[in-house]
């Protein structure tokens, strides 16, 4: 019995997973005693979640839901980041279940064909966008021949172009998807918020004002208002046609009037908000108040081990005279970071330290990738001394009269500010010198596609891995591509190759794994560490249920007492 | 009094003419530019190219200004980027909201301050006068933002009494216009104080007195008619101010008003939004300043002959 294989029953028992009961059975079935069976349920009664929620269901009210960011176009063809409103005015293909399996929403199966290269899905009858059309297989044949096209401005349509040939819709409940090679991550892309059924119709009709003011989708809600920088809202759609999500138990018209998602960008006012009952629900409170709201007996705090999410540095490649193509002066950076430090220090505790590219709790994590980048500042030292990096009087590295200086942009941000500056701090030690230049968002990105010396990045995706490979791939090169370390490493590209092309679910693990080992060892991009995820709800709020494996909750079965 | 009219008139439409030159020209040459925001950062570069295009962001800017010179003249005062909303719509939501916490501001400062103010005149150097000379040191020596930091943690955390922040409820409104009123307040209780000193000790009052008046009246009717003058002909000035600290108040608040939506559209580059938002601020301060002109002109014929 391993102590992993715990975790993961407790975290299933947290997440919603799996009943109250089936967790005694399942560690009883451990080994585990009775015993120690009650104090891991008294250990997780403030993180679990009223998914499970008890009594009967009541019509009617309003859900205001705290948001750790601002809004974006609610297009998800072109959106600069897809909001938690996404999952209640859309629908996808398919969806992740509370235990990662995928299930149908919009699509009632689908399979693979033998050689790997079409895969067929089956769209359910009866479903509608909000403006009446039905969602057919060829209105989803729409949505996906306009993420293709080279002007969408959809985020990931690298991930569609690449692999897949073209789609057919013989009939209104068939697509069929031709595919160049094997793709088996097909299912993660398509599940993703980028890729949720509008009506193209509609979008088309009102070009790029689609999104602000007009939503056309086919989720249970429909939208009413966004002021940005304050709140988004939507009201219960009266002709909804039902759901056959199996993991929803409300399969008809969502419970709730509306919601309405605020936005409340400074850190310490979410708890505040939550705990005066100013809102209902809440993501993302500051790390330094979760001990004070797991004791308010009036929440729930719900602990995920990550939130998908990594914050990386990249060293640019094509800065020679600092040798960042060198391997070792790579590594040696990253020996000289103390990820369990800043853990402690900046996270509280509530982060993890990334060894590989993706956090442990991705279902692809390999721990292959802990063999490498352990906190080891003589070993980065040695490293320096080996690329031929000498001391000078001041401290700071030298090499043929270039001293080790250079810049490190960040987005202006509490998080990217304090860990740049404890990277900085740690860089100093192994002789670096590095400057931190922060910048608002709108300018952060611009600078990212201008070739920094280096930079630090926090990323989110559902499926890691597939993000992941936009920063290391040479195919991606900036400005062309997210590659912004310009980094062009034969065999990072031929295992990202090697996940493109899996053909099945064990191909895509191996590939998976193998692309954590490449950059963990080649270090394209340095992982430093990633963050646990918080979501905090009263207790008159039932059937609210973040997601191990998306970003956001359903709102099919939220009702409110 | 025309031709005085008319001078100060094409002074301030100059200083907006500017106003708007420098407004266009500071968000041009800021870094980034609405792609860093309105797109993902993963989007690719044709998509990123084709969208610049779409904006004009790739003519010189000049153009870009004559450009939104033009339609300004024409009647369109722009969209928004980031929500597809015309700027008169935002403006109706968020100026409205703003007004809402200026004059509540406004008013609770007035409220507050000339009876203090009245209070640490007639109490002079006692302790009701030390009291309130006190707190309008405190009123003007505290930050804002520290004070909706302080307040927010006594009567928010602590006491759970009132919202931390949002809008747009009576209880919500409390906080916010306490911080916008706080130094306004602090200045106009020494303002009141100086000023009523300053008439208590006029020939009149003592006249009044001799005559039999009781204090009460003496003061509550002839001296502070009298001692409001300046105070009321600065409250013009304070306009400028409020729309500065509403900058702040509005942001810490998340109260959606006109500075809350100017520093947001900054931070996305949603450049109509800002331009226009920034060009209503300037109108409004140089229209305060064009009336206290008007009326110094109108009381004083030697202001109107300079």
């Amino acid at each position: 019995m391993g102590a992993s294989t715990i975790d993961k029953l407790v975290e299933s028992y947290v997440t919603g997973g799996v009943s109250r009961r089936d967790f005694m059975r399942r560690a009883l079935a451990l080994g585990l005693s009775m015993s120690a069976i009650g104090e891991l349920l008294a250990a997780c009664s403030n993180q679990t979640q009223s998914g499970q929620s008890t009594g009967t269901p009541k019509r009617g009210g309003t859900l205001r839901e705290g948001y750790d960011l601002d809004f974006s176009r609610m297009d998800p063809i072109n959106t600069t980041w897809y909001d938690p409103g996404f999952f209640a005015l859309y629908d996808a293909l398919v969806i992740n279940d509370t235990n990662g399996a995928y299930v149908p929403q919009l699509a009632e199966k689908w399979t693979f064909s033998a050689d790997g290269k079409t895969a067929t899905f089956n769209i359910r009858k009866g479903a509608q966008f909000h403006s009446g059309r039905p969602v057919t297989a060829g209105a989803i044949k729409e949505v996906f021949d306009t993420i293709a096209q080279p002007n969408s401005g959809s985020p990931l349509a690298t991930l569609w172009v690449g692999p897949v040939a073209s789609t057919e819709a013989p009939d209104d409940n068939t697509l069929v998807i031709h595919l160049k090679h094997p793709y088996y991550d097909l299912l993660n892309v398509v599940k993703t918020g980028y890729w949720r059924v509008v009506n193209i119709q509609t979008r088309q009709k009102l070009g790029d004002q689609y999104g602000k003011q007009v939503i056309d989708g086919s989720g249970p809600f429909t939208f009413v208002d966004w002021v940005p920088g304050d709140h988004v809202s939507v009201k219960r759609w009266e002709n909804y046609s039902g759901s056959i999500v199996p993991f929803f138990q409300n399969k008809g018209k969502p419970y709730l009037d509306g919601i309405k998602w605020i936005a409340i960008l400074e850190a310490s006012q979410r708890a505040i908000q939550i705990e005066n009952g100013q809102i209902d629900t809440l993501r993302g409170p500051a790390y330094q108040d979760v001990p004070r709201l797991m004791k308010n007996s009036n929440l729930n705090v719900i602990q995920l081990k990550s939130d998908w999410s990594g914050y990386v540095a990249g060293l640019n490649f094509t800065r020679t005279n600092l040798d960042f193509h060198d391997k070792r002066v790579r590594q040696a950076v990253s020996y000289a970071i103390d990820r369990t430090a800043i853990v402690k220090s900046l996270f509280f505790g509530y982060a993890e330290p990334m060894y590989g590219p993706v956090p442990t709790a991705d279902k692809y994590y390999t721990k292959q990738v802990e063999q490498f980048n352990q906190f080891n500042l003589s070993k980065g030292k040695q490293l320096m001394a080996d690329a031929g990096w000498k001391p000078g009087s001041d401290g700071i590295l030298t090499k043929n009269g270039v001293k080790h200086q250079f810049s490190m942009v960040i987005q202006a941000e509490s998080v990217n500010q304090q860990l740049s500056s404890a990277v900085q701090a740690q860089l100093k030690a192994l002789g670096m010198d590095v400057k931190i230049e922060a910048y608002d968002r709108g300018t952060y990105f611009n600078k990212l596609f201008s070739q920094p010396d280096s930079f630090l990045f926090f990323y989110q995706w559902p499926v890691p891995i597939d993000v992941v490979t936009l920063f290391i791939n040479s195919a991606a090169l900036s400005p062309n591509g997210p590659n912004w370390s310009m980094a062009n490493i034969p065999e990072v590209d031929q295992a990202v190759a090697a996940w493109q092309t899996a053909s099945n679910e064990k191909e895509l693990a191996d590939g998976a794994a193998k692309i954590q080992t490449v950059v963990a060892d080649q270090l394209p991009i340095i992982p430093i560490v990633a963050r646990q995820s918080f979501w905090v709800h009263r207790k008159n709020v039932h059937g609210w249920q973040p997601l191990k494996w998306d970003l956001y909750p359903y709102y099919n079965d939220v009702w409110l007492d | 009094m025309l031709r005085y009219l008319g001078r100060r008139s094409a002074y301030m439409a100059l200083i907006v003419l500017l106003s708007s030159v420098a407004i266009f020209y500071s968000l041009r040459f800021a870094p980034g530019d609405p792609t860093g925001v309105t797109l993902n950062p993963l989007t690719a570069r044709e998509a990123r190219e084709a969208y610049r295009e779409h904006l004009g962001l790739n003519r010189p800017v000049y153009e870009q200004y004559l450009i939104y010179v033009g339609r300004l003249v024409h009647g369109d005062l722009g969209t928004s980027l980031v929500n597809g909303s015309s700027n008169l719509e935002l403006l109706q939501f968020y100026g409205r909201n703003s007004l809402v916490l200026g004059l509540t501001a406004l008013a609770l400062s007035y409220l507050v301050a000339i009876p203090l103010g009245i209070l640490a005149a007639v109490k002079r150097n006692k302790w009701p006068d030390q009291l309130a000379m006190g707190g309008a040191i405190l009123g003007m020596g505290i930050p804002n933002f520290w004070l909706a930091l302080i307040l927010v943690y006594f009567f928010s955390l602590n006491l759970n009494l009132l919202p931390a922040a949002g809008c747009c409820s009576p209880n919500q409104l409390i906080l916010p216009a306490i911080v916008l009123a706080a130094e306004g307040t602090a200045v106009t209780t020494r303002m009141v104080r100086s000023s009523m000193l300053e008439q208590l000790r006029q020939d009149y009052v003592r006249t009044l007195r001799a005559q039999g008046l009781p204090e009460w009246r003496v003061v509550g009717r002839h001296v502070l008619r009298n001692a409001l003058i300046p105070v009321i002909s600065l409250s013009g000035l304070r306009l400028g101010w409020l729309i500065g600290y509403a900058l702040i108040v509005e942001t810490i608040f998340r109260w959606p008003g006109a500075g809350f939506l100017l520093v947001d559209s900054v931070i996305r580059r949603d450049y109509p939004v800002a331009q226009f938002f920034s060009l209503v601020l300037v109108f409004f301060v140089v229209m305060a300043n064009w009336l206290a002109d008007i009326s110094y002109g109108l009381a004083n014929p030697v202001v109107r002959r300079a």
